[in-house]
């Protein structure tokens, strides 16, 4: 069963298509690999998948079932979370309340027991899952800072401990390991091997090429917005047109 | 996912070292709200002594009208200062607070603790019509909207002569009867401003601290975030904003009561943008901040009566002084000062 279907999804930006009528798959329980290089849409591409940008036509589908016309928490609600690359965090908040956002889909509490405070045992749970989260990314002792202050790397660790706090069946990781020191890199990849052998779908986005190989299957190349290769990654490193979008068109003769 | 070994966690059944108490509270969001709220319990018992220290009517009055400007104020900080809209019309929400309670019980006999009642529901209910078409805008277009809603309140209040008295106001409203008691001089209406606003500082620190409030603060963070984090950022602003209109008309309808009298130029947008103000140097997104904010509106026109309008001059000076150099008001004064005597520390150290 696929955990996420695209079928010729097209996005533009004005006259450039950023997204090319874009057709794959994710097997569940797999991670999937995209790579390709700057501007390739990759993030447009996350974009389109969780809901923040429209495509211009095509479907994208989650769990057989047609969410193109849903909103990012509708989608979200459905199972779906996702980091991002130019970090989104609530600066203002803690660290470890930014994880309990992340929880939002999995509590119920609305306005009127907020205000009225019958949500303290929710608030508990939420609390606990949240810490459990920060702990798994070593992010524990800085729970109670405020979440602006983590530098660019404890900032990065941050996205991924919100985005599993909603216990996600499918994650969008968009380059969970660029700018981190090479010491915690390791770790963030194990990190995604464990999240994913707990049976979450993880779609990768990331430069690493070493990662990148060791962590996925499967990998899809971007290319213009368009799909350049896909398949296994010893495949796909020998593929002709990846080494020549990669490397110039020279090094397909070298 | 594997089961992690969790940390000490406050009241955790989780078994586990039992961390402090300090330590807990300065960890679990929750916790730091009781003790906010238990802060909240000693601050208006203090609060409860003013009828003693007032000498006179008029200083008691003072202390009903920051009560007022609390509701005003802490409602407004809720939409701005945690959920990071731009609201102009408080002060519209708040004279229709006023007017829908004071015409009811003048030209129709309604009871006024009913008509208190009908004017908060009455503001969120305006706050509902007017966000769901205006909470779609965002910054200034959100601001030149809600601006024009104040406007259009504003020309309704002078113009429906019939029912307001225009112009000249509507005078003669009664005042509130609380189980055939009458709450017609400053001493006994006090009790009822105090309740109510204590009510409100309780329940802002509940919100803030559950679901609902963190979405909020989530949205004000990134909305692009906290819509993939399953937040609707809509309905958690249009909640916001329906919570804070219901503050202001519960406040403009204790206004009217008490005042016994009611004028369209307290509910300018004049008002609302003074407003605004107050939430800025008591401190954006600062749970004790409308509280210094209601302090200095409340006190600093009082002060400069002699002056005429001189109050303008000083909150212009107030508020540039806040932008520039302290950018958390009042509220933030403390932890600005420790930031400071730590970097101090700090830079010491290092010569």
């Amino acid at each position: 069963m696929a955990s996420l279907e695209l079928a010729g999804v097209t996005v533009t930006f004005g006259g450039l298509r950023a997204v090319d009528a874009l057709s794959f798959s994710v097997t569940s329980g797999s991670i999937k690999g995209i790579i390709g290089p700057n501007g390739a849409g990759k993030t447009t591409l996350f974009n389109a998948i969780s809901g923040i940008t429209a495509p211009e036509s095509g479907r994208v589908l989650l769990g057989g079932r047609d969410v193109t016309a849903l909103r990012p928490f509708q989608r979200a609600a459905l199972g779906l979370s996702r980091t991002f690359q130019n970090l989104q965090i609530f600066g203002d908040m803690s660290v470890l309340e930014n994880v309990m956002v992340g929880a939002h889909p999995r509590l119920h509490s609305g306005w009127l027991a907020g205000l009225t405070g019958r949500t303290r045992d929710e608030d508990q749970r939420a609390e606990e899952v949240a810490f459990q989260k920060l702990s798994m990314l070593g992010l524990e002792t800085r729970a109670a800072d405020l979440a602006g202050s983590l530098g660019f790397a404890d900032a990065k660790l941050l996205e991924i401990a919100r985005a599993l706090a909603s216990e996600p069946q499918l994650l969008l990781l968009d380059e969970p390991i660029a700018g981190v020191p090479p010491a915690d890199q390791a770790r963030i990849a194990d990190i995604i091997r464990e999240v994913n052998g707990a049976g979450v779908t993880i779609v990768l986005v990331e430069h690493n090429m070493r990662v990148v190989m060791n962590l996925c299957a499967d990998i899809l190349v971007m290319n213009y917005g368009a799909r350049l290769a896909e398949g296994e990654p010893a495949v796909v490193a020998r593929d002709p047109d990846v080494i020549a979008a990669y490397l110039g068109p020279e090094a397909r003769h070298a | 996912m594997k089961p992690q070994p969790l940390p000490a966690v406050p009241d955790s059944k989780l078994g586990g070292t039992a961390p402090s108490a300090a330590r807990a509270a300065r960890f679990s969001p929750s916790a730091q709200s009781r003790q906010r709220i238990r802060f909240v319990g000693l601050a208006w018992l203090l609060f409860a002594a003013w009828p003693l220290v007032a000498g006179n009517d008029y200083i008691l009055s003072l202390g009903i009208f920051f009560f007022i400007n609390l509701l005003l104020i802490g409602g407004l900080n809720l939409v701005m200062g945690f959920g990071g809209q731009i609201s102009l019309c408080q002060a519209g929400f708040y004279g229709l607070g006023a007017y829908v309670s004071g015409v009811l019980a003048v030209k129709y006999g309604v009871p006024p603790l009913l008509g208190v009642l009908v004017a908060t529901a009455g503001a969120a209910l305006s706050a509902l019509c007017i966000g769901l078409p205006a909470l779609r805008l965002r910054g200034d277009y959100l601001a030149m909207a809600t601006l024009g809603f104040n406007a259009i309140l504003s020309v309704l209040f002078s113009e429906l002569v019939s029912l307001t008295g225009g112009p000249n106001g509507l005078a003669n409203i009664p005042p509130v009867s609380l189980a055939g008691f009458k709450l017609d001089i400053a001493s006994r209406f006090f009790w009822l401003a105090w309740g109510v606003s204590g009510l409100m500082m309780v329940m802002l620190s509940l919100l803030l601290s559950s679901r609902a409030g963190r979405a909020l603060r989530a949205v004000a963070g990134s909305e692009i975030a906290s819509g993939s984090m399953g937040i609707d950022p809509f309905r958690s602003k249009l909640a916001a904003f329906m919570f804070s209109a219901a503050c202001a008309g519960l406040a403009g309808a204790l206004y009217a009561h008490f005042n016994q009298y009611a004028s369209p130029e307290t509910f300018s947008f004049a008002t609302s943008v003074l407003l605004v103000v107050m939430v800025a140097l008591g401190g954006w997104g600062r749970y004790w901040g409308p509280l210094f904010g209601a302090v200095v509106f409340t006190a600093v026109p009082e002060l400069l009566r002699k002056f005429q309008d001189a109050e303008l001059l000083v909150f212009g000076a107030g508020m540039i002084v806040v932008l520039l150099y302290l950018p958390t008001g009042i509220a933030g004064f403390g932890t600005y000062l420790q930031a400071g005597l730590a970097r101090l520390r700090a830079s010491r150290r290092a010569s």
